[in-house]
């Protein structure tokens, strides 16, 4: 799985540089376009809003939205090309490199059912999506994840619709070596980061299900929701506590994780453009191509990190 | 309403909710330690048949397999207090590593699936006990926080709070038996 640099170099010039560089061109391209499609529309809009409205916030605003639907919408016409050339001709490449056992669909997706039991969100889904998918196994263990997009539609005040993202970004699911049954939730914690000593207190007054770890610095980043303690530090041991910070440090989004009907589910919340091709950035920079590589290996690590692939306990 | 009402009812309101507080952090320790106890018999359970099987084969180690089985009939005795049960636990802890490490000397004992279940069972419930204790340890830890912090520690005084112990983990009990190496020789 781990790739030496000079190898990854070879690769890079050798398999994938001819692709790349006409996926440069097309890039320029579409990348041209669609700011021209932008000043277009968005002067277009201008200017009807100043001649045959009258220009307050309001209708400014709706301008600007009808605007950014327009343009996304000239922009995924635009790109649809590029992006399946990029998947299958670099991208595929990439995921077979790192792994030859990995499979890779751009255009599979992980099953609603399988998001829905994770039980980390709610289940209230109107619009669901994803493309991206990628399975495997590592060592002995089974490991599957996909991008996915997942809204529902919600009214604001003066009851106009609109989409309320529940979930956008990589959705992975694996097994567990321990056998466990109940279910543990481990969520971002967002009073404690921000309120300190006050917000974790505040925690404990609210939720009595909510269990205290015994590590300072996974208290700071996660909260766990659990209906018993010792199986939630049975689950999460000071090593996997320890690898869950680095991860969310390295992911620098925020992650999910449920333990539950034997499988471990997790969700990182990185808006799901971890595999998406770049449109205003270089597709040449190493960095682009490193950060491909790296967001793999990352939820690849994921398992061999939570010792995932020790099974040598009872579980069989 | 006049304002020492108000101020009264709004003490009170707070008291109790303190009081409560207290009494449900205290019963969380209790309750885990409820677990910790249930487990501790788990690890005794299989203690008998863990000894049978080996005493066969092991024929240097019957000092290990007496102390162990000396030590599994003290810890059933009732009445013991949680100080008592856990120290115990820990006695128990070093001789039974010990026969753990043992088995690698014994081809015979690694090829029997019997005794190689019986110590992943073993090992799991090891994992689950320094888990429990874990587990525990924070409880305590929220609840003596809570005991001694201004203001919930005037209704702990009040109402004659006691203190649960802490249990640290022995050494020997941190280091987890690496039934990994274990099985691969």
């Amino acid at each position: 799985m781990s790739i030496k640099s000079s190898e990854l170099l070879n690769f890079y010039y050798d398999d994938l540089y001819p692709e790349l560089l006409e996926l440069e061109k097309e890039r320029k391209k579409i990348a041209k376009s669609v700011v021209l499609v932008a000043l277009v529309v968005g002067g277009g809009a201008l200017f009807v809003i100043f001649e045959y409205y009258e220009a307050n916030f309001d209708m400014l605003m709706q301008g600007g939205i009808v605007s950014f639907a327009l343009v996304s919408f000239a922009a995924g016409w635009l790109m649809s090309g590029y992006k399946r050339r990029f998947k299958q001709n670099i991208f595929a490449k990439i995921v077979a490199k790192i792994d030859p056992n990995l499979n890779y669909d751009p255009h599979g997706m992980m099953p609603k059912a399988l998001f829905v039991s994770s039980g980390l969100f709610e289940s209230r889904i109107d619009f669901y999506e994803g493309n991206d998918l990628i399975r495997g196994k590592i060592g002995e263990v089974p490991i599957e994840f996909s991008d996915l997009k997942v809204e529902k539609e919600v009214r604001d005040t003066k009851g106009r619709k609109y989409r309320s993202t529940i979930f956008a970004g990589t959705f992975i699911i694996t097994e567990f070596h321990k056998n466990f049954s109940k279910e543990v939730f481990v969520y971002p914690d967002v009073a404690e980061k921000y309120l300190g000593v006050a917000g974790g207190w505040l925690q404990g007054v609210l939720s009595q299900k909510l269990v205290r770890m015994d590590s300072p610095k996974f208290e700071k980043e996660f909260k766990v929701v659990a209906e018993d303690p010792v199986e939630a530090h049975y689950l999460l041991t000071p090593n996997i506590m320890e690898k869950l910070v680095e991860l969310r440090k390295r992911a620098d989004a925020p992650i999910y994780l449920s333990f539950r009907l034997n499988k471990l589910y997790i969700a990182i919340s990185n808006g799901g453009n971890w595999f998406e091709p770049t449109i205003f950035k270089s597709l040449l920079s190493m960095d682009t191509f490193k950060s491909y590589i790296e967001n793999i290996n990352l939820i690849l690590g994921i398992v061999e990190e939570l010792n995932l692939n020790r099974r040598i306990w009872s579980k069989e | 309403m006049s304002t020492p009402l108000i101020v009264f009812a709004v003490v009170l309101i707070v008291g109790i909710f303190i009081y409560n507080t207290l009494v449900s952090r205290r019963n969380q320790c209790d309750n885990i330690f409820a677990s910790i106890d249930a487990l501790l018999k788990k690890r005794y359970n299989l203690i008998p048949n863990l000894v049978t099987l080996m005493k066969e084969s092991m024929s240097y180690e019957k000092g290990l397999l007496e102390r162990v089985t000396e030590l599994r009939s003290k810890a059933l005795k009732p009445d013991l207090t949680p100080e008592q049960k856990i120290a115990i636990a820990d006695e128990l802890a070093a001789p039974l590593h010990g026969l753990m490490v043992a088995v690698e000397n014994y081809p015979e004992l690694k090829a029997n699936e019997q005794i190689m279940q019986l110590m992943r069972t073993l090992n799991e419930i090891e994992e689950q006990i320094a888990a429990a204790r874990r587990a525990y340890n924070q409880a305590v830890t929220d609840y003596n926080n809570a005991k001694q912090m201004f203001p919930s520690s005037l209704i702990a005084n009040w109402f004659k709070f006691d203190s649960r112990p802490l249990f640290e983990a022995p050494k020997e009990q941190r280091e987890n038996i690496d039934i990994k190496e274990l099985l691969k020789q």
